[in-house]
């Protein structure tokens, strides 16, 4: 068997890291486990803004004792560097992406000094989480945008801290100027200069997560998740490429994680159709370069996309990588190598390997091992 | 040559409807044409809410597009001009919308919308009674007061609306489509067999031609949402609400939305019938999530990554149009460009996606020979 890597899954942050750090600072907006909320008895984590019930983010359930004991493997992996490192071993995992999972959430809450203390706090840990195995552990450093000055100084900090790229909000929240007004110039200079890809992930945006959803709320569920799993491809057209941010920082890596891929081809149609007939009827800046000439910019994390296969011919299959998800509600584990074959494995070999296992590690220039075979190892 | 369907046309309303109709009762709020907007000069529709450029909707400055202007300005008013231009253009039968009401029903003016919905079905129905064999129109229907929209429904089905453009999403304030009270309505357009359209520009998400000076700099982002808003309602109202499961022969058009977004929606559709919808107790539908794409059509003008459908949607609920007079449209080069994006295919599949789909959809009356000239 041959090791695939990873390119999203997750940490949880274990319970007591903001209240720790900043519960005196931040008292009751601390972002923290509680046992109720909405009437609910149950176990929520506050985010700093709204409330996730944990069980339902979590994947499996307790309700037979081998899922209660894969839940329980999965929740000590995602804290534990080395539990972690056993599950990669027994998945045929060689190496993963970690971004965060609370913190996520964190990102949108209204107190904007709460959640760059967040993210200081939350960076020193998942450091610190990852130096347990560097070569097989990267982690994906936050940092909240509002403030560019304290994100390009945080930027530097979480690099010599040897984390290998940066998660931003998906989008700029309300009342701050777009990704492509030039404040924030200095920030995807530094992002460039340091080689650090910038990740764009569901939930950091302007779009509410089903998972925040209660009671009544989630009639809203189907429409407003198919929002969630949209906003990237927003994102690049208005601020990546119209607004001119890859064209001025031509190196600028950009990860899409968990918008997975088979809405490319449309997107791609759409960005052309703005840059040929509706952008210049209305006026607007369109870019120098052709569409598809952006695209070795943008990189994409895909999970199980069954219709991914209508890529081929669209993008470059350079720019996609199959990511595990772990420990989340739709996570592979420990199942993933069957995943990949039953995804991938009826294409030309060469092109699953890149899809599990090369893609993600040139992008983010990870360690492998002298040979993929898992034995070898 | 044969003849080709177009799905998706559009009317102008002339220049003084609204105000010949609507002017005394609402003489500031009334939809009509002005010359100047934000100081600059130029003539600007205003829809009783928004403004609109005329000349960016027309297709700017391209040449090309500029030498039938006057064509397709003076057809989009007047039934026969519109016959002439068909006829050119090698198209048989049009399912025709509005222009400037497609605005209007986004306007905060409750009674205005419903008035001018009243002032464009009459209007509508009398333009496309010169030839009904052709000229297909779609009634509108503001939906803030169901009872009205039931009867307003009834009313342009006896005139000879063949199908109803509603507000694409219910406005902010109002329930969700999904919710019962406005069941009776889609009983109605079921049981009156009249499509019921979602059309861009009559939901939440502003249009691009409405952006104006500095607040252009977020039309690239805006307009992928625009194009994305019936994804949003078809999910979660027709499909996770219910609304197809209480009503299994109601018909869903969606039109400009081109067509290569959905093997891409339907996964996410299934995905959230499966393991992600069940994590945070989503209810699914009764059916799978495929058995409801028969009861949803699909207009596309020149969807360069169609093909990626085959295979994945019902291709009998695609159909091309021409988006005549809009800035997108195929005029008078429309056998050409359907040849350029169906042509490499069977020519079955490229007579019903220009031809065949859209007449059994709409239960056109087509000529009793598909070639031109020979009817």
């Amino acid at each position: 068997m041959d090791w695939i890597n990873s390119s999203d899954s997750h940490i949880l942050e274990p319970e007591d890291l903001f209240e720790n750090a900043l519960g005196k600072k931040y008292a009751d907006e601390c972002p923290r486990y509680i046992d109720e909320h909405g009437g609910i008895k149950a176990k929520f984590y506050y985010t700093g803004y709204e409330y996730v019930r944990v069980d339902e983010i979590v994947e499996g359930d307790d309700s037979t004792p081998e899922s209660a004991a894969l839940m329980d493997e999965m929740i000590k992996a995602s804290k534990d560097p080395y539990e972690r490192i056993k599950c990669l071993d027994k998945d045929g995992i060689w190496a993963e992406i970690l971004n965060s999972t609370w913190m996520l959430y964190t990102m949108r809450a209204p107190n904007d000094r709460m959640v760059r203390d967040c993210c200081e706090v939350y960076n020193d840990w998942i450091a610190e989480h990852c130096s347990a195995d560097p070569k097989r552990l990267y982690g994906t450093s936050m940092v909240y945008m509002q403030d560019p000055e304290w994100a390009v100084k945080e930027l530097e900090r979480v690099h010599k801290l040897g984390l290998k790229s940066v998660l931003i909000n998906c989008d700029t929240r309300p009342g701050w100027p777009l990704y492509h007004e030039p404040q924030y110039d200095k920030f995807w200079a530094t992002a460039q200069d340091l080689d650090m890809p910038v990740t764009l992930h569901i939930i950091t945006g302007n779009v509410k997560d089903l998972f925040t959803f209660h009671g009544d709320d989630r009639k809203y569920v189907p429409g407003e998740t198919y929002k969630l799993l949209q906003e990237c491809t927003w994102v690049l057209s208005n601020e990546f490429i119209f607004g001119g941010i890859l064209d001025r920082f031509p190196k600028l890596k950009i990860a899409c994680s968990e918008f997975e891929v088979s809405w490319l081809p449309y997107w791609l149609f759409r960005a052309r159709q703005m840059k040929s007939a509706l952008g210049p009827t209305m006026g607007i800046h369109v870019p120098d370069k052709e569409i598809d000439e952006y695209m070795p910019q943008i990189f994409h994390g895909m999970v199980d996309d069954s219709a991914w296969e209508l890529c081929i011919g669209h993008v470059p299959m350079t720019n996609i990588a199959w990511g595990s998800d772990f420990p989340h509600a739709r996570c592979t584990y420990p199942n993933s190598q069957k995943i990949v074959g039953d995804l991938f494995g009826h294409h030309d070999p060469k092109l699953m390997a890149d899809l599990t296992y090369y893609n993600v590690a040139n992008y983010y220039n990870m360690t492998l091992p002298e040979t993929r075979a898992m034995a070898a190892e | 040559m044969d003849w080709i369907n177009s799905s998706d046309s559009h009317v102008l309303e002339p220049a003084d409807l609204y105000t010949n109709a609507l002017g005394d009762k609402y003489p500031d709020a009334c939809p009509r044409y002005l010359d100047s907007y934000q100081g600059v000069s130029g003539t600007f529709y205003f829809m009783g809410y928004e403004y609109i450029r005329l000349d960016n909707v027309g297709g700017g400055a391209d040449p090309e597009r500029a030498a039938f202007r006057e064509d397709r300005l003076r057809a989009s008013e007047d039934p026969q001009a519109r016959l002439k231009c068909l006829d050119k253009d090698g198209v048989w039968g049009e399912v025709l919308n509005a222009t400037w009401t497609l605005y209007t029903l986004r306007a905060p003016n409750d009674d205005l919308a419903r008035d001018c919905c009243s002032v464009f079905n009459d209007w509508l129905t009398e333009h496309c009674s010169a030839e009904p064999r052709r000229l297909y129109g779609t009634g509108m229907v503001h939906l803030a007061d169901v009872d009205w929209a039931v009867k307003e429904l009834e009313r342009a089905a006896k005139k000879g609306v063949r199908s109803i453009l509603i507000n694409i999403d219910a406005r902010p304030s109002w329930p969700q489509y999904h919710d019962p009270s406005y069941d009776r309505f889609w009983a109605a357009a079921q049981d009156h067999d009249l499509p019921i359209t979602l059309y861009i520009i009559a939901g939440n998400v502003k249009d691009l031609f409405t952006f104006h000076g500095a607040e252009r700099g977020r039309i690239p982002g805006e307009t992928i949402k625009l194009f994305s808003e019936a994804s949003w309602v078809l999910s979660n109202d027709f499909i996770f609400g219910g609304i197809f499961d209480r009503f299994p022969k109601l018909k869903v058009v969606c039109s400009e939305h081109e067509v290569s977004w959905l093997p891409h929606w339907l996964y996410r559709n299934r995905q959230l019938c499966d393991e992600l919808g069940q994590a945070a107790n989503v209810i699914p539908p009764k059916r799978p999530v495929d058995d409801y794409q028969d009861q949803i059509f699909h207009c596309m003008i020149d969807d360069t990554a169609w093909e990626v459908c085959i295979g994945h949607a019902n291709l009998k609920n695609i159909a091309w149009g021409s988006d005549f007079p809009h800035a997108r449209c195929t005029y008078p080069r429309s056998q050409q460009v359907v040849q350029d994006l169906f042509g490499n295919h069977d020519p079955a599949l490229m007579a019903d996606l220009s031809y065949y789909n859209i007449a059994n959809f709409f239960n056109m009356a087509l000529p009793e020979t598909r070639e031109v000239g020979a009817a």
